[in-house]
């Protein structure tokens, strides 16, 4: 009684006591950034990296807790009792059965598939996305170690991973690999980057699992976390940058009942033409005008719609999902045809389209399906893809007997790429090895369109099986081995000019198969130290590009020309992994070598007539460039370094570098030796109504890049200096998400190697200041009558 | 399988060390000096262009070519739908230099401009003149003038 009572009269006395707790997950690792919610207070908290929280309450007494976090079941109203500050509860959370499957691991569990994997991985979530905002996806994870995006102007980039790109990459979303016009220099990835939760990245091949074209790595963007039971989450999310004046909207609402889930988003932008700090660029020695400092005609319009749902059980989950990303983004008013003054003169209008520009838009339909079955897991995914790409410029030609078309007369190219594939994996235990096969198959069909010709129609098709398998020897081993067969053809059909009958395309069927195979090897010997290996072999079919290219790839100013006699392309690659980690500093090196006995590359002929004897009359043609094939080594890594200096500072660092030869000349595109740094302070607990609070100095140091291909330009080196900040302010309302970023901070005057605009000399984009908000809110159904 | 694991990929990164060694590829452009028509050059249709040019590389030239179009409303495309009174000319043609010539000089007179063409007067006005030059490792520069072409009176 006196004991009550003392307590009592304690908890009057001392105002608020805190409610502790640590969150981990079934094998005790802490989970951090996990979502707390206090039902009675509709307080709320996010543990930090050890898993733990604290939230500050008026009185002692019997709580329920939600503990959330993406791929694992939820935590509801779990009873606790906050009766002293010293007392701290723990939470165990259990992985989300349906993510366990290897090929679908969230990023949140980075660290410990990291630790399982010994291929390089690298991981991005929503955080690391908004915080690093860029032009589009790739630009978002530029800062990720290895991985770097070749732009084309604002809105559109290309993914890189270790200074290989195009066909060299494979992405997959939803588990459909997407399929679009990537040998294209201006076709960047139709992904929103909005609707992006997790991101995982492997360097190096992966084309055991995800297919031959994935013969530098593969970019998986992962499956929506499904919402919790009986919860409706909705969240707008609106931007804004000023070195293009983009706004932009997404508003995105996902539920479920207890098996029923459904996700959407929809979200539009709209930018002006860019501004770029400096009033003039130096083309080939002229010196041509950038008024008011804005690049003319690079504004552009996105709009993106997302619709998921599905039925989860114990069985399993299926889902149906359709997406639509669509753009219309113009080109630098001087980088089709050689730029002239004139062209540059100003429209009076900084967010109109004009010509030349593109179009595009990428429909994708997917069934996916997850089941659990006396066979082991087994995952299904198919999906059928549209691209429809669209490039409007003035018409022109120089057939007299060619007349402009009747309907869309300034449509010069276009190209509709249908695909149909599907995917069916098994992962299960067998001993004490988890091994997973599977197949994949393809089908594909290219129309094309427009008063020119680059590339014939074609059709594709392709059927690959696989089989991993890995195995802990002991504790300290483990070790891993796959291999995969493909088999595919490609069917290009005839295409005869109209106005002077020359076959600029002949009809070609090629086959192709091979095998691919890898292994890997897993050395932890104690928690703090780890040593990775990997070898392999992988091989890639040459695409309808490389066999049978025939004409202008503008803004890359030649003529490019496939041929038929390419075969399918090697590479054979080994790398190491070492990483030491300690509780206040981490530091890794990855290096890689691969060699490739014949790379598929353009090589530039000196001539100016067709290599079928006839000249060429197309204006701005430049030199003929021809699909051919070379001896290639490539190699190079990443080194990586984290300090924890103080309980609200840390320190990372990055370097990466690419050395790639075909034995007499560099190859093009290879990204120069650069380093990220970064020094961030953060307070990750509450602050008055702010919550995780992150100031961050980064930095970009680019060394010059003059080991360059023919009639690549060199690209001198800069450091960039950049601001981040981010908070969660909490309101009655619902937390609001708020960042601002200072990107390009001094408005330094630069260029970018890798920018496809970088060959008309453009130098990047100024000092841009990147705002962006996002309020979520969430309900509990059952909850509802007592709120 | 560790020990031959281990072999093969210290194997392959010694390859990589060993091997790094890359033929000193030429990257060096050719030069071109365009001698004649100089920029701001009146030529009269139905004339011939006196064409002069010095051309050089450090290693060997391959091909030239010369391209020739209306610049009159400013982009640089041949046939305009808005042109239908007129029609408008452009010229695209390439030679082949010697083989093993470091240094040519190009004196002709093989263009010719026309007055009509298919029974049309072209575009008169500012006409853009370029000039390619590649080596025959394929690095390729490029020279322009702008020349004026008036209707003989």
């Amino acid at each position: 009684m006196l004991a009550a009572l003392a307590a009592n009269s304690m908890s009057l006395a001392q105002s608020s006591i805190q409610l502790n707790g640590v969150v981990t997950n079934s094998n005790g690792k802490p989970i951090g950034g996990a979502h707390i919610f206090l039902l009675e207070t509709k307080q709320r908290a996010i543990t930090n990296s050890k898993g733990i929280f604290s939230i500050d309450i008026k009185q002692k007494g019997t709580y329920q807790v939600n503990i959330s976090y993406v791929g694992y079941k939820c935590i509801h109203g779990c009873a606790v009792t906050a009766s002293s500050t010293s007392q701290t509860h723990s939470f165990v959370m259990e992985p989300e059965s349906y993510d366990l499957s290897e090929v679908t691991v969230v990023g949140h569990r980075a660290g410990e598939r990291r630790k399982e994997v010994s291929a390089p991985v690298e991981y991005a979530d929503r955080a690391l996305i908004s915080k690093n905002l860029g032009s589009s996806l790739m630009k978002s994870l530029e800062t990720l170690p290895g991985i770097s995006s070749m732009e084309i102007g604002q809105g559109f980039s290309k993914p890189v991973i270790r200074g290989l790109g195009f066909n060299r990459v494979a992405v997959s979303e939803n588990g459909v690999k997407m399929e679009g016009q990537q040998w294209g220099a201006d076709h960047g990835l139709e992904i929103d980057q909005l609707g992006v939760e997790n991101v995982e990245v492997i360097k190096g091949p992966a084309s055991l699992e995800h297919g031959s074209d994935a013969v530098s790595g593969a970019i998986i963007v992962k499956p929506i976390a499904i919402a919790p039971t009986n919860t409706v989450e909705t969240s707008v999310t609106a931007i804004a940058k000023s070195a293009n004046e983009l706004f932009g909207l997404s508003a995105m609402a996902k539920a479920r009942t207890t098996s029923l889930f459904a996700y959407t988003r929809f979200t539009q932008t709209q930018f002006g033409d860019y501004r770029v700090p400096a009033d003039s660029f130096f083309f080939n020695r002229y010196r041509l005008p950038i008024y008011n400092g804005r690049l003319k005609n690079t504004a552009g319009t996105e709009k993106n719609f997302y619709l998921t749902t599905g039925i989860i059980k114990e069985w399993g989950k299926i889902s149906v999902s359709a997406s639509s990303v669509s753009s219309k983004v113009g080109f630098f008013a001087g980088s089709h045809g050689i730029p002239s003054a004139n062209k540059l003169l100003p429209d009076g209008n900084t967010r109109n389209i004009g010509l030349p520009y593109q179009e595009v838009n990428h429909l994708k339909l997917s069934v996916n399906g997850n089941f659990f079955s006396q066979i082991g897991k087994v995952a299904v995914d198919i999906g059928y893809q549209n691209n429809h790409r669209q490039e409007h410029s003035l018409f022109h030609t120089h057939y007299p007997t060619q007349e402009p078309p009747k309907t869309s007369p300034n449509l010069e190219l276009l190209f509709r790429l249908q695909t149909l594939s599907a995917n069916i994996a098994v992962t299960r235990k067998i001993s004490s090895a988890r091994v997973s096969y599977g197949l994949s198959g393809l089908s594909q069909t290219n129309g094309i369109g427009g008063y020119t010709f680059l590339l014939p129609k074609y059709e594709k098709t392709g059927l690959g099986a696989f089989a991993v398998a890995t195995k802990s020897i002991n504790s300290k081993v483990s070790l891993n081995a796959g291999i995969r067969y493909d088999i595919g053809s490609i069917s290009i059909k005839e295409y005869v000019s109209p106005y002077n009958g020359t076959t600029r395309a002949p009809k070609f069927t090629g086959m192709y198969h091979d095998i691919s195979w890898g292994a890997g090897i897993t050395y932890a010997p104690t928690s703090t130290f780890s040593l990775k290996g990997n070898i392999g072999k992988s091989f890639r079919m040459p695409s309808a590009n490389e066999l049978s290219a025939n004409g202008i790839h503008h803004g890359s100013f030649r003529f490019e020309v496939g041929s038929t006699s390419i075969t399918s392309e090697y590479a054979y690659q080994a790398d190491i992994g070492i990483q030491f980690t300690s509780t206040l500093f981490e530091i890794g090196a990855s290096p890689f070598v691969s060699y490739f006995p014949n790379f598929i590359f353009l090589n530039p002929t000196g001539g100016y007539t067709h290599p079928d004897g006839s000249e060429i009359t197309e204006a701005d043609a430049g030199q003929v460039y021809q699909y051919t094939q070379s001896k290639a080594l490539r190699y190079g890594g990443e080194v990586t370094a984290k300090v924890q200096m103080g309980k609200n500072l840390h320190l990372k660092a990055n370097g990466e570098m690419v050395f790639a030869t075909d034995f007499t000349y560099p190859l093009p595109f290879t990204p120069p030796i650069q380093s990220h740094v970064e020094l961030e302070f953060s307070i990750p607990y509450y602050w008055k109504k702010l919550h995780r609070i992150t100031v961050s100095i980064q930095s970009d140091i680019v060394a010059p890049q003059n080991r360059n291909s023919r009639n690549e330009l060199g690209t001198s080196g800069y450091a960039l200096l950049d601001i981040h900040t981010s908070t969660i302010i909490i309101t009655r309302l619902a937390p609001i998400s708020v960042s601002l970023q200072i990107q390009n901070l001094l408005n330094k005057k630069y260029w970018n190697h890798m920018n496809f605009y970088r060959s008309i000399e453009i130098p990047e984009v100024g000092r841009n200041i990147v705002v962006s908000a996002s309020i979520p809110i969430s309900k509990k159904f059952e909850n509802e009558a007592k709120e | 399988m560790i020990k031959r694991f281990a072999i093969l990929t210290v194997a392959l990164f010694a390859t990589a060390l060993f091997s790094a060694c890359e033929k000193d590829g030429d990257t060096q452009k050719p030069t071109i000096t365009i001698i004649e028509p100089t920029s701001g050059t009146a030529l009269i249709a139905g004339d011939e262009i006196h064409f002069e040019a010095d051309f050089s590389d450090n290693q060997e030239l391959k091909s030239y070519k010369i391209d020739i179009h209306s610049a009159e409303d400013g982009h640089t495309h041949t046939k305009s739908i808005a042109a239908e009174d007129h029609a408008s000319w452009a010229l695209q043609k390439s030679w082949s230099f010697e083989a093993g010539q470091k240094n040519a000089h190009i004196h002709h007179h093989e263009i010719v401009i026309p007055t009509t063409i298919d029974g049309v007067a072209i575009e008169t006005g500012r006409y853009h003149l370029l000039v390619y030059c590649t080596d025959k490792d394929g690095n390729e520069s490029w020279k322009a003038v702008s020349i004026t072409i008036a209707m003989p009176k």
